[in-house]
């Protein structure tokens, strides 16, 4: 008897017991796709992110208001003691920087005739647009000019160009911004959704204004582009030198795009674990699931390889015959579980970044084969040990 | 293809307690020998066919079939024995339920190794030889007990075996069907195989040339069949 005929009677043994493969390539698709999918999302999202920060430009040092070091495990301190002076200072003084830069961000209630929206509100300075390359479209972007003379000028986004502005002309149109009339100057170019927000939802204004409106000293950031890669740690260390003159060490956060692409990866290692975490566990559903029926079956299957033995069949061809038939089930399961995985994940991608990695396919595919394999043919090894009249008596 | 069994034994040990189910058994059976085993339930019929039809063990003695010490051999060989020279038919038929009659009966064929069309070919043949070439695509649930049990006949004889062992081969069927099948044996006897057959019932038994009776696992009587000598019970005395 050769290996095709084995094949043969596999097949026939799949499609005679339709319930029991079904229910077992269920199985195996369950965990595969799982496993697939949630990993896809995990990854997804970190690259999002960490793709996010790179686009920032790697000379870019933050500065944020307390201390938000994630990386050092320290209890963090919120307090909100940048000030806009601290750019000049870092201006006046500093010799890595190249620009330095702040914003506020807020959201404010914006109007336009009978139309109204709360949209983001940013407090940005002049070089906010060059510094990370958020080019206008149409018009032009806040000057020094605008920021040093209290302008009352804006530049908007696509959506509030659409649902606010009803598509007309923006350029020249007058606005309200929390109760106070805007000249719009510019429109940025389209950024499009990021994790569930519409990043075009947004107005900027001088920071200088901001501060006014909102009524606020502090700013919510600072910003430096450092000359050139090699003066990067030059330059957090003398913003750092500059800034501890009048602040102390608590009130401040240096970050460099390195320091930030750290902590992301230490946050989405953490997140991916988890989601691994939960796809572990519809593993095991789907792996209890491909047990069950294939323990269910056992006293039907004894039976039956108690009768093959009994006309003749010997251990290896029922041995064979099982095998095949469980790979067959599992190989089939994993192959409809990736396709159920990798449409999924890009069914996903358009509400959540998500990304299918190899290894989440290789993991998922082998564990759920390894389950329907072994549970297919482990019992079916101890029936074909037993003497045909034992096969055949087993209850 | 004579058997010879010697000193046979096949205890079973249920919580301690040991049932001597073949309890020193000796006979000697001849090629193309028609034999009737009887005895009351529990004498030991069937454990003593299923060791001879290397289907089980002993726990000790000899069988020989054809010179051939069947106790001696591997799984495997009693496997290529059961292929080769051994058709049996049980009582309660052993079908695979979810095949057809032609699948079922092409089982053997499939193991010693026959191209597909040659086994479609004598397999149909077969059903055919008993009846049942109308019914090859049926599987066991939608075929009656007779039926079932010549699909049973026709799986053990497509090998061409030289030994029938028939454990209570009529007992789960009607009398017209049980006479259908007795008619089957009775052929495959003048073809010159060895037919072994268990049976309560005195008319079946009659079909045979001998009669061995069992009791607690021994042979209490054993020659040739005379009619009044089976003991079993009558149809025509159950009505
Ligand atoms: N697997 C087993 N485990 C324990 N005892 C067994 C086993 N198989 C058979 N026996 C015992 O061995 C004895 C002989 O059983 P066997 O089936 O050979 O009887 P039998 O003559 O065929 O009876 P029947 O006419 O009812 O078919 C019985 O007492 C039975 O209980
Ligand atoms: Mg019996």
């Amino acid at each position: 008897m050769n290996l095709f005929e084995s094949f043969r009677l596999a097949l026939d043994a799949i499609r005679a017991n339709k319930m029991r493969s079904g229910l077992t390539t269920l199985g195996v698709v369950i965990g595969v796709s799982a496993v697939i999918l949630l990993v896809s999302v995990g990854q997804g999202m970190r690259n999002y992110v960490t793709d996010q920060f790179q686009g920032m430009g790697a000379n870019l040092i933050y500065i944020m208001p307390g201390d938000i070091d994630f990386g050092s495990g320290e209890q963090p301190v919120f307090n909100q003691k940048l000030r806009v002076e601290h750019v000049r200072k870092i201006e006046r003084e500093a010799i890595y920087a190249k620009e330095v830069s702040a914003g506020i961000e807020n959201r404010g209630t914006v109007k336009f005739g009978k139309e109204s929206r709360r949209p983001a509100v940013y407090g940005v300075m002049a070089n906010y647009s060059v510094m990370f390359n958020y080019p206008v479209e149409t018009g032009s972007f806040i000057t020094d000019t605008d920021v040093n003379g209290n302008r009352k000028v804006a530049v908007i986004g696509e959506t509030v160009v659409e649902k606010l502005l009803g598509g007309a002309d923006p350029i020249g149109r007058r606005i309200s911004i929390e109760g106070q009339k805007f000249t719009v100057i510019g429109v940025l170019e389209p950024k499009g959704r990021a994790l569930g927000m519409d990043q075009d939802d947004i107005v900027y204004i001088p920071i200088t204004v901001a501060q006014r409106i909102f009524g606020l000293e502090s700013v919510t950031w600072l910003a430096l582009e450092a000359r050139d890669e090699n003066s990067i740690d030059l330059a957090v260390a003398e913003s750092e030198r500059i800034l501890s003159k009048s602040l102390s060490k608590d009130d401040f956060s240096v970050m460099t795009q390195e320091s930030l692409l750290g902590t992301v990866n230490q946050v989405f290692g953490t997140l991916t674990l988890m989601l691994g975490g939960i796809a572990g566990i519809s593993l095991i559903v789907g792996g209890i699931g491909i047990m069950n029926i294939m323990l269910v079956s056992v006293t039907e299957r004894t039976r039956e390889i108690g009768i093959r033995k009994a006309v003749g069949a010997k251990t290896h061809n029922i041995m064979i015959q099982f095998i095949i038939e469980a790979a067959t089930l599992s190989i089939l399961g994993g192959i409809i579980g990736i396709s159920i995985g990798i449409g999924g994940s890009l069914l996903l991608r358009m509400v959540l970044p998500s990304e299918v990695t190899m290894w989440s396919i290789a993991l998922a595919f082998a564990f759920s084969a390894a389950i329907g394999i072994f549970f297919g043919a482990y019992p079916a090894f101890k029936a074909s040990r037993l003497s045909p009249i034992e096969a055949l008596r087993h209850e | 293809m004579t058997i010879e069994v010697k000193d046979l034994y096949k205890i079973y040990s249920l919580e301690g307690v040991e049932i001597h189910a073949v309890n020193g058994i000796t006979i000697n059976i001849e090629d193309g020998e028609f034999v009737s085993i009887m005895g009351q339930s529990g004498s030991g019929k069937s454990t003593l066919m299923h060791i001879i039809g290397c289907l089980d063990k002993p726990t000790r003695g000899s069988a020989k079939i054809d010179g051939q010490e069947i106790t001696d051999l591997t799984e495997n060989e009693l496997a290529d024995f059961r292929l080769d020279k051994i058709g049996f038919i049980f009582q309660t038929f052993n079908l695979i339920p979810r095949a057809s009659a032609l699948k079922n009966v092409e089982l053997p064929l499939i193991y010693a190794g026959v191209s597909r069309a040659e086994r479609r070919e004598r397999a149909t043949k077969m059903l055919e030889s008993v009846g049942l070439g109308d019914r090859l695509s049926s599987r066991p649930t939608q075929l009656s007990g007779g039926q079932q049990q010549r699909v049973a006949i026709a799986r053990a004889l497509i090998n061409n075996p030289k030994i029938i062992f028939a454990d209570e081969p009529t007992g789960n069927l009607d009398s017209k069907s049980g006479t259908e099948i007795m008619a089957i044996l009775d052929s495959l006897h003048e073809q010159g195989k060895t037919v072994i057959l268990v049976t309560h019932e005195a008319e079946v038994a009659e079909h045979a040339n001998r009669l061995i009776r069992l009791f607690d696992g021994k042979v209490i009587e054993d020659g040739p069949i005379k009619a009044n000598n089976t003991g079993g019970k009558r149809k025509n005395e159950l009505v």
